[in-house]
């Protein structure tokens, strides 16, 4: 049988293993019998090739310079996942330490609610200017959950007994309903006059029977300030508070200086309008400049009496709602912010990751196509010339 | 391990390029390839003789790529043919035989030599010409064909 008509895989390898008794075995039978051997000459000079190179060692199989192999890719793999995840640890990390080293101390912190009291008087005259020049203290006290319980008076400093301030609070309460609101309104008015001061402004409003609003602005003695925030801050939940101090004194000290000026200079002015000599054209002229210097005078005292009288009395702005201020969330936590952050920079990374993919999709396909192409092409042009040999 | 192999290398290369003078010059370039890319064979990958016929079969094409650009260079001179064997290495062969070898192509006895002479296995074999197996089996059973056509051919005449 010829061996074109049993063009088979299994009788192929008969045939080669001298199974297969056909025509061709016979011939593969000689063909192997008399196939040539190397010429002892090639095989000095081969000898004599290794002999030279007989210092060349098989390295080991570990070593880094050994082909790419799937555990060198799973190393590799391992470690950029180790860099993916390792920078945006670091990089959270790094952000809580600087965070933490730039942040206030805690006394610093706390000054408004902690009870620490502020020192709001300038002590020495030159410093006074320029404590003038500062804008007011502003404290804020952090919102309590409850009703009054100390917090709202710790966060309210303490008046200078010594100085003239401007001495104005906010207090926003919660009440539960209108007819508390109304309760609250009317304690808050007789407070304030118990405490001598006035009403300067009251709005008062309800819609339904559920919800209402009421602003009152009053004025009480500075001295009794405390007192009259500890007592508002009974009328409902704090929901904000803030307080607000502004120094007078140095502006006071100024005025003064300046009336004592002016009374100098009408003194002075008033000696020399009696001087006999005088004409009567310089005699008017005096005592229009006397009368002048006095209208200066009084308007100098009245503002300093004006600032004087703002100092005495603070003014408490006082807001009540029934409605309730949305519970801020919890602030998180380190280990909470930490995470964040670090998923934050992985989907960054990730997205980055996904841009070069989608940018690169189209040269990564090329190549994926053109590498097999070029194996293929490198093969067939390695066969056309063997045959053509 | 050069001297296990040099016999498969050897007979490799002249049936490759049927010409023993050629073979030998080759075979030598083979073993001085190996010894230099020795680091990097890797045993997990094939037999050494399967590297080694690897080797030589590049060195082989690297060989016939040159003659076929030596040709055409001096088509244009009328240049004389390169100094050949005079011997001819299928002698020991019957004639139909010899001659049926002579007149395959150099990628039809390649396969024989694999298949046949060296008896590597059909994986071993297609490793060495870079082909799958399935490709190798079908280029030997074509040049086996082939063969057995000029050899039948022959004795008819």
């Amino acid at each position: 049988m010829r061996w074109s008509n049993r063009n088979d895989d299994g009788k192929l390898e008969a045939l080669l293993s001298g199974e297969d008794e056909g025509r061709l075995s016979p011939a593969l039978t000689e063909l192997r019998r008399s196939a040539p051997e190397a010429p002892a000459e090639l095989r000095e000079r081969i000898r004599a090739l290794v002999g030279q190179e007989q210092t060349v060692e098989k390295p080991s199989r570990h070593a880094w310079t050994q082909r790419f192999s799937f555990a060198h890719a799973g190393v590799a793999v391992a470690a950029f996942l180790l860099v993916a995840v390792a920078i945006p640890a670091i990089g959270a990390l790094t952000r809580d330490s600087s965070n933490e080293a730039s942040a206030p101390p805690p006394s610093a912190a706390t000054a408004g609610g902690g009870g620490a009291q502020p020192q709001l008087a300038p002590q020495t005259p030159s410093a006074e200017s320029r404590r003038s020049a500062e804008p007011p203290l502003a404290l804020a006290a952090p919102p309590p959950t409850s009703r009054f319980d100390g917090r709202a008076l710790k966060a309210a400093p303490l008046p200078s007994p010594s100085r003239a301030q401007d001495y104005s609070a906010s207090i926003k309460l919660h009440v539960d309903d209108p007819d508390e609101l109304s309760k609250s309104v009317q304690s808050a008015i007789r407070t304030t006059r118990r405490l001598g001061g006035y009403v300067t402004y009251v709005d008062y409003g309800t819609s339904g029977v559920k919800d209402g609003d009421a602003q009152l602005s009053v004025r009480v003695p500075v001295g009794r300030v405390q007192s009259a925030i500890a007592r508002f801050s009974m009328l409902g939940t704090i929901l904000e508070q803030q307080t607000e101090v502004r120094d007078l004194q140095a502006q006071i000290d100024r005025i003064t200086r300046d009336v004592q000026r002016r009374r100098d200079r009408i003194a002075k002015l008033d000696a020399e309008l009696k001087d006999p000599n005088l004409t009567q054209d310089e005699r008017t002229r005096l005592e229009a400049r006397i009368v002048q210097a006095r209208r200066g005078l009084a308007n100098a005292i009245r503002g300093r009496s004006g600032l004087i009288r703002q100092s005495r009395f603070a003014t408490l702005d006082l807001a009540f709602t029934t409605e309730k201020r949305k519970e801020a969330p919890a602030p998180p936590s380190e280990l909470r912010r930490t995470l964040d952050d670090a998923a934050g920079i992985l989907a960054a990374e990730l997205g980055v990751l996904l841009y070069v993919l989608i940018a690169g999709a189209p040269f990564i396909v090329l190549g994926l196509l053109a590498w097999p192409a070029a194996r293929a092409a490198r093969r067939a042009a390695s066969h056309r010339v063997l045959e053509r040999a | 391990m050069a001297e296990e192999h040099l016999d498969d290398v050897y007979r490799f290369l002249v049936y490759l390029t049927k010409d023993m003078h050629t073979a030998d010059e080759l075979t030598g370039e083979t073993f001085t390839r190996a010894m230099g890319a020795w680091k990097r064979f890797d045993e997990r990958r094939g037999s050494a003789r399967t590297w080694l016929c690897q080797l030589a079969r590049s060195v082989a094409l690297d060989h016939f790529r040159s003659e076929e650009r030596r040709r055409k260079r001096e088509q244009a001179y009328a240049a004389t043919e390169p100094v050949r064997d005079d011997r001819d290495p299928f002698q020991e062969l019957s004639p139909a035989l010899r001659r049926a070898l002579q007149e395959l192509s150099a990628a039809d006895r390649e396969v024989i030599a694999l298949r046949v002479i060296l008896e590597l296995d059909g994986e071993a074999a297609a490793r060495v010409m870079g082909i799958g197996r399935t490709a190798c089996a079908m280029r030997l059973s074509r040049a086996l064909k082939k063969l057995e056509e000029k050899v039948e051919i022959d004795a008819l005449v």
